[in-house]
């Protein structure tokens, strides 16, 4: 243990001495005394002691060794000279430090949000081991004929075929592609039906996760049977919320959408199931699909392709090797299906069916899938700044080197060995960024929060300052220590001793006619804050486009409601009452200039379509014709404002029973009918005559997706014609007079008034919902913009600093220059030509360099192809502003200085 | 293992082994060390006191000896030395090994004779 002894004696240096003094004295002390036992006087008694002891230096110094480890010694010397230095310059101090804090900060915030949103793992067992059988996160049913190509979603019958057979795979899970909205009753409480969230998943689903109940258990295959008791698993956060946290709840019953589900286990409290979001309120088991979807069973349809597959490799198996078993069991079990007379094209699409095997480690993620180009754009950014934040810091550190120049000089005069005094310096830089990196991981818990309230509200994604980000920034603030403390170490490294201790007055002559340290620091930074500008600029006006693009609707003063009928109980034959009634009750709302009804809105996330056929239209060879269906209620145009080309609106004529009639929108027209009038023209889903539906009416094209795709061909069909599951499910849609956020309470309560029964969800605007579309773009215009900024402040600081310095440095020269006569204007330009050579070598590295990273982000950019001369010249136009700002102050200096005064300090 | 560069002390082990032999008397302090050594050997060895407190702090950090304040007969607080059972063992050692050398210089001597 006598490391710790030492340790203790490394730490505690000055304290030792102290002791060892006192041993020291009393040893003198005692010598003395004998001396003068032996007949000397006191004084020449203590003169003998003190010879005969020798140095009494040496000994302190031999015995503070011997009490500790040397090298540390000299660190805590080291740290101890840095602090002092620090202390004596707060402004200094003050500066580093808070530069140092922007660039750390920025970059733990960021790390922070990558490390909750694209690195975190899932809280399962040995997550490395799962895998997805799609890394997509669209979520649904396809029925019909077998998917070809990469199989995202699989029927009941493959599901079980697969897990049947010997795959590499310990255990294979499915879960229903998406969860339901379902109505909940807790019995023995006197609350009305709340809604929840339902998920079934298959009985091996817990156990293929690697997850055990919390409480009481998970589903187990047993629970899978039609004969099985319902039984229903509940999140931590349902448990706590609604069944208040009791153990006894396990057990008890809740009625799901009408039937009785026993409660039997609790979830962990992090877990959220293998999709990264707001954990589902309920795990079902499979076999209830039609309880949970109100809807007939998906379980035994053999075309309904309705499950996503999650599995867990056995131990040393690859995803390779598992994906491609699987594909071989799936295509046999194919070839058997089709049986004997297996057509060659049938058997060429087998041959090209296959499953597609993703790292399921980190679970499906919608935000991963948003924002990990953005993100990846960001840290680019925060490294630039910190970078930048660097670069100023190693500007200060070199600053004071050469005001230090003398000290250092003498202290290798006196012995220090060079590599002590690199030492030394290196030992400040890294007090410097250790004490910026504290300021930055306390600044970046704000900046973390902040850019996660932009991501998400709900999806279990923290960004904290957890260990990994933490341990990230310690490696971040060593790095940057270094980085900025090598300037000055350099610089100390290659000083030249006699130079150093002779005078140091006077213009440098090495200075002239080539860049400096600290000169070659301020280009950098320059030319890096051009790039972040334009990156900045270019952003917003990506924004901006995407913003002020006109997609064919008006989404100002809209107000939206979707309604769910399904789980009131409303069945096909009649819901078409219901819906007319909810839109004759919100068309005369006082606040309503129109109303409509549809199944869904622009922006919404959701898609329906069909496959079908136009009459007179012949496909190409290999044309799927296909178009998307929105079942609409009446008074559509003037309620979405997308405008009418032709013929006439949906309205309360085409009910049930009337001629099957729709609107189509002008890419519709384009593709099909380009030399044919559209309003009486048919197309239809099936092959009967009698089920082709006339065109009555041509609405403008309106983008309902991705803006950075075209338009699709679009059927707008009568939501009260229509009685199949389509209609059970719908979204009231009114144009308000006023705020549409005000007209919210009333358009719930209008639903409310026609039927109690009916949930309604939060009213929200047709614009947020345009809004929430835009979120990744926003995110990166308002953070490269925000650290745009940011660097730019620290480029400015950075040239004041050298410009500052540079004016000191040539004072005399000043002062002689207009002792002999030159105007103040000279001395102003003369600094100014400084700053603006400065500035134009930086703007001339930077262009470039921004032309070939807007080539990296153009992917995130919509409506510009690559840097624009405005973004580009309003860069630079702000960038020498502030350039021109930085200067003035100390170029207002120069021109001050008092020729006599200046001479007079040679 | 730091302090091996120092500049190496040829009679470090023999100052070790008469502190060593000393504390195996009793506890004592540093000046008491150098005047036992002085007295038993007449003044032939004398201790160089410089080096004798590095070398008192060297084996307590070796765990050889250790060390606490205490008061002396006069009222002075000064730092007692004592032997360690690590020590004791160094101690058997030491003397072991210097027996050995000096009976194998004495044998050189008396063969010369």
């Amino acid at each position: 243990m006598s490391w710790l002894r030492r340790l203790r004696g490394t730490v505690f240096g000055r304290g030792s001495d102290a002791a060892f003094d006192e041993e020291m004295r009393f040893h003198l002390d005692e010598r003395t005394a004998e001396y003068v036992r032996r007949g000397m006087t006191p004084e020449e008694a203590r003169h003998a002691a003190l010879r005969r002891f020798g140095s009494t230096a040496l000994a302190r110094e031999q015995t503070r060794d011997a009490d500790s480890f040397r090298a540390l010694g000299d660190v805590g010397r080291d740290l101890r000279y840095a602090v002092r230095l620090l202390v004596k310059n707060p402004g200094f101090a003050a500066i580093a430090i808070l530069t140092l804090a922007i660039g750390i900060g920025a970059n733990t915030a960021i790390f922070s949000l990558v490390n909750g949103l694209l690195l975190n793992r899932l809280p399962v067992r040995e997550p490395d081991r799962l895998v997805l059988f799609t890394s997509e996160t669209g979520e649904g049913t396809s029925t019909g004929s077998p998917p070809t190509g990469a199989w995202p979603r699989f029927s009941t019958e493959v599901y079980r075929h697969l897990a049947s057979q010997p795959l590499p795979l310990e255990s294979l899970a499915a879960v229903r592609s998406g969860p339901s909205t379902v109505s909940v009753r807790l019995p023995g409480e006197q609350t009305i039906a709340e809604r929840a969230v339902a998920h079934p998943v298959s009985g091996n689903y817990f156990a293929t996760l690697g997850v055990s109940a919390a409480i009481g258990r998970t589903l187990q295959p047993d629970d899978e049977p039609p004969s099985a008791a319902p039984v229903a698993v509940v999140s931590d956060g349902y448990w706590r919320q609604q069944l208040h946290a009791d153990r006894q709840a396990i057990g008890t019953i809740a009625i799901v959408n009408g039937t009785a589900f026993t409660i039997v286990g609790v979830t962990p409290r992090d877990f959220f199931g293998e999709r990264v979001r707001r954990a589902p309120d309920f795990w079902v088991p499979l076999t209830l699909q039609p309880v949970i979807e109100l809807r007939p069973s998906f379980v035994t349809q053999n075309d309904a392709y309705w499950l996503n597959l999650v599995g867990r490799l056995r131990p040393g198996a690859t995803r390779t090797e598992a994906a491609r078993a699987t594909t071989l069991a799936l295509q046999a079990f194919l070839r058997t299906a089709a049986g004997a007379n297996l057509s060659a094209d049938r058997a060429r699409e087998i041959q090209e069916s296959h499953v597609e095997l993703f790292d399921g480690s980190g679970g499906v993620s919608g935000l991963r899938l948003q924002y990990s180009e953005p993100l990846r754009i960001l840290v680019a950014v925060v490294a630039l700044v910190l970078l930048i934040a660097c670069a100023n810091v190693g500007n200060l550190l070199l600053t004071r080197a050469a005001a230090r120049q003398r000290e250092i000089s003498v202290r290798l005069a006196l012995g220090a060995g060079r590599g002590r005094l690199i030492r030394q310096l290196l030992t400040e830089s890294l007090l410097l960024a250790t004490l910026g990196g504290i300021a930055g991981v306390l600044a970046a818990r704000w900046v973390a929060a902040a850019l996660l309230a932009l991501v998400s509200r709900t999806a279990p994604v923290a960004a904290t300052v957890s260990g990994p980000v933490l341990l990230f920034t310690v490696i971040v603030t060593t790095i940057a220590g270094l980085l900025f403390g090598l300037a000055p170490a350099a610089y100390a490294g290659r000083l030249d001793l006699v130079g150093g201790l002779k005078s140091r007055i006077g213009a440098d002559p090495a200075r002239r006619g080539r860049l400096g340290a600290a000169e070659t620091l301020v280009v950098a930074q320059i030319a890096a804050s051009l790039v972040l500008l334009v990156g900045a600029s270019l952003f917003a006006r990506s924004l901006i486009n995407l913003q002020r693009q006109p997609y064919g609707f008006d989404e100002e003063h809209v107000l939206l409601a979707r309604y769910n009928p399904r789980l009131a109980g409303y069945k096909s034959e009649t819901i078409a009452a219901l819906h007319r009634r909810i839109h004759e009750r919100l068309a005369a709302l006082p606040d309503v200039r129109s109303a409509t009804l549809n199944t869904y809105s622009p922006f919404s996330g959701s898609t329906s379509s069909n496959s079908g056929h136009v009459r007179g239209y012949t496909p190409k060879p290999d044309e799927n014709v296909q178009f998307e269906m929105v079942f609409v209620g009446p008074d559509y145009p003037e309620t979405l404002g997308i405008s009418l080309r032709a013929g006439r609106a949906l309205d309360r004529r085409d009910a049930a029973g009337a001629p099957r009639v729709a609107m189509v929108n002008e890419t519709f027209v384009r593709t099909y009918l380009a030399h044919d009038p559209a309003i009486g023209h048919r197309f239809g889903f099936d092959d009967k005559p009698e089920n082709d539906i006339e065109i009555v009416g041509v609405l403008a094209d309106a983008q309902f997706h991705n803006p950075k795709e075209p338009v699709a061909p679009i059927t707008f069909l009568p939501l009260m014609q229509e009685a199949s599951q389509f209609a059970l499910q719908a979204e009231a849609v009114v144009r308000t007079k006023g705020d549409p956020v005000t007209a919210a309470n009333e358009l719930r309560r209008a639903i409310g008034d026609v039927d109690p029964n009916v949930p309604v969800n939060d009213p929200r605007p047709l614009r947020d919902q345009v809004n929430d579309n835009f979120s990744s773009a926003r995110l990166a215009a308002r953070f490269v913009g925000f650290f745009g900024a940011m660097a730019l402040l620290l480029a400015s600081v950075g040239l004041y600093g050298v410009v500052s310095q540079g004016v000191a440095r040539r004072t005399t020269e000043i002062g002689v220059r207009l002792a002999l006569g030159a105007q103040r204007r000279d001395v102003l330009w003369m600094v100014f030509r400084d700053t603006i050579v400065l500035v134009a070598i930086g703007v001339g590295v930077g262009v470039p360099i921004s032309f070939a990273a807007a080539r990296l982000i153009s992917s995130q950019l919509f409506g510009l192809g690559t840097v624009d001369g405005s973004s580009l010249s309003l860069s630079i136009g702000v960038l020498v502003s502030v350039a021109a700002i930085a200067a003035a102050v100390p170029a207002q200096r120069a021109a001050r200085v008092d020729p006599m005064f200046a001479l007079r300090a040679e | 293992m730091l302090r091996r560069h120092r500049k190496p002390d040829h009679l470090q082990g023999t100052l070790d082994l008469l502190v060593l032999k000393t504390l195996s008397r009793g506890p004592q302090h540093g000046y008491g060390i150098a005047t036992h050594i002085e007295q038993i050997t007449g003044d032939v060895l004398r201790v160089e006191e410089g080096s004798l407190y590095p070398a008192l702090h060297r084996m307590e950090q070796s765990g050889w000896i250790s060390a606490s304040w205490s008061l002396t007969a006069n009222n002075r607080r000064a730092r007692l030395y004592r032997l360690s059972r690590a020590g004791e063992k160094r101690l058997a050692e030491e003397e072991a090994k210097w027996n050995r050398l000096t009976a194998a210089v004495g044998k050189v001597l008396s063969y010369a004779q």
